[in-house]
């Protein structure tokens, strides 16, 4: 997982306090497509630079200037609006905020209670003891493109769920690196759930219903929600009939033959019965059209020998 | 076997009177049904694919598939019911249900019919009322809806048994309703209806089943035992 980015050298000084005022001055020298007070730290000069109105980009290198720029459109339509600052200061005065170790505290200050129990899930744990890989914020939400959570185009949008969380869990890379469970989005997809939610349906569960949204914890811990003592009151939020019995027998279940052996055969019954039944009535069809056929020219012959 | 539907057969004397009105209202109910029930679970079924999407929105999107579904599911229950009570308590459904059970000779004259038919002669064996195939036919869809519907209900009661079996049996329970409901389509489709409409001289239908009769000359030749001097 890559960082939109890096928190380098150049990129501080430049964002200081102090270098700002100069850097500034010498960069309104070279044009007018600087803004004057572009030191003062305010929405507006943040987007003056990190827009493609800037025309020093077209100075840079592709990747250089994707690094720097800024989707303005996306931001306009985001929850959050153009306000750069909210994010990416830490209150006083300018400061590169992508850090890992800064981002969740920057978008804490206002969402106190999901930073408090993201940093105590496996995500948040794994953040912070510097694992980049691990997802923080924007990881799921998005950058500069925030929806709010019901917004058809949000990331964490019900039915962009699955795809979002299968960003991380199914790839193949960080599937071998953290021995995650294999299939869980196929057979989510294939389920009553996936299924429904896909259509649109808004009591079916989506991948937070049953693992949460922010304290996503593993099945081993006792807190987790999808722990085994724990499945029938996380079940039973939706079906009130879930007991411990309902417990027994995994979620995201494949007709494996290791896994799930009495669904493996019964699919492979109906797989060689449904086969087979097709062969016959076929060979069936075709012994029962020649033979017509047969009989119908043996027919025809006789009345033409006894004519 | 004599049937009771050779009997009062004063309407025409050309045909025989096959099927009883009773037993063509519940056929028309079960078909309805079981259409529908196959159109709505394919549509779920196979979601993810072209003809499955256009199912989907020609059912009027899934929350509507899923009453349609449901409504067919009570036609199909109606009719199992209703010929269960009929075969129970009435004469005549009685008699036709024992001449639906397979007999000794059943398979002989099975046999005797496809040599009939590979040697390229007209077909004559001497059935009952009702052939191997039309035993066969009648049985695989009985057994096959009482499945259907029994695995449908504890699906549709999800809620209120899930706290009695553990979740393997209701991942069991869906593969058994997939499969067999594939199962009973192609069945269905590729057999039954077959045997009714593309069948060597049915083309385009054989009206049996609308009408209810068949002519003399017919039952005389495929269910030669059923026909009263």
């Amino acid at each position: 997982m890559s960082l939109p980015i890096k928190s380098c050298f150049a990129v501080k000084l430049l964002h200081a306090p102090l270098a700002c005022s100069i850097i500034s001055v010498a960069i309104a020298a070279a044009g007018p497509v600087i803004a004057a007070d572009a030191h003062v730290p305010t929405d507006a000069a943040c987007i003056e630079c990190h827009s493609r109105s800037n025309r020093l980009v077209e100075r840079l290198t592709p990747t250089k200037a994707s690094r720097m720029l800024v989707d303005t459109t996306a931001m306009e339509r985001s929850v959050h609006g153009s306000a750069c600052l909210a994010c990416h200061s830490n209150g006083t005065a300018l400061a590169i905020a992508d850090h890992p170790a800064t981002t969740t505290t920057n978008c804490g200050r206002c969402h106190a209670a999901q930073e408090a129990e993201w940093s105590e899930s496996i995500h948040g744990l794994q953040a912070q003891a510097g694992n980049l890989d691990a997802p923080r914020c924007n990881t799921c939400h998005g950058a500069h493109d925030i929806r709010m959570h019901d917004d058809l185009e949000s990331p964490v949008y019900r039915r962009n769920l699955p795809a979002t969380c299968a960003t991380c869990h199914e790839s193949t890379e960080l599937q071998s690196k953290y021995r995650f469970s294999r299939n869980r989005l196929l057979t989510y997809k294939n389920s009553y759930h996936g299924i429904a939610v896909k259509f649109g349906r808004a009591e079916a569960a989506d991948c937070a219903s049953c693992h949460s949204a922010h304290s996503i914890r593993p099945s081993s811990d006792p807190r987790s929600s999808i722990h085994p003592a724990n499945i029938p009151s996380t079940c039973g939020k939706c079906h009130p009939g879930a007991g411990e019995q309902f417990a027994r027998g995994g979620v995201h279940v494949l007709a494996e033959k290791q896994s799930s052996p009495g669904m493996f055969y019964v699919r492979k019954f109906y797989t060689w019965f449904i086969g087979t039944l097709m062969v016959l009535f076929f060979l069936y069809i075709v012994i029962e059209h020649t033979g017509s056929a047969r009989a119908r020219r043996k027919e025809r012959s006789r009345e033409g020998g006894r004519r | 076997m004599d049937s009771p539907s050779t009997q009062n057969n004063v309407k025409n004397a050309s045909s025989v009177l096959r099927f009883p009105f009773v037993w063509r209202i519940q056929h028309a109910l079960m078909a309805l049904g079981v259409i529908g029930l196959a159109l709505s679970g394919l549509a779920y079924r196979y979601y993810d694919t072209g003809p499955g999407r256009l199912l989907m929105s020609f059912e009027g999107g899934f929350g509507a598939r899923g009453i349609l579904h449901r409504i067919c599911a009570a036609l199909l229950g109606a009719a199992i019911v209703w010929h269960f009570f009929w075969v129970v308590f009435t004469r005549r459904g009685h008699d036709d249900f024992l001449a639906l059970m397979p007999e000794k000779g059943d398979t002989r004259r099975w046999w005797e019919a496809l040599k009939t038919k590979l040697r390229g002669e007209p077909y004559r064996a001497d059935w009952g009322r009702y052939t191997l195939g039309q035993k066969a036919q009648y049985w695989i869809i009985a057994t096959g809806s009482i499945l259907m519907a029994l695995s449908g209900l504890m699906l549709l009661l999800g809620d209120r048994i899930l706290g009695m079996m553990p979740k393997q049996a209701l991942d069991l329970i869906r593969v058994i309703h997939g499969g067999e409901g594939v199962e009973l389509m192609i069945f269905i489709v590729l057999w039954h209806l077959y045997s009714t409409h593309l069948s060597p001289g049915r083309f385009p239908m054989d009206n049996a089943w609308l009408t209810g009769r068949i002519s003399r000359e017919r039952q005389s030749r495929e269910h030669p035992r059923e026909v009263v001097p």
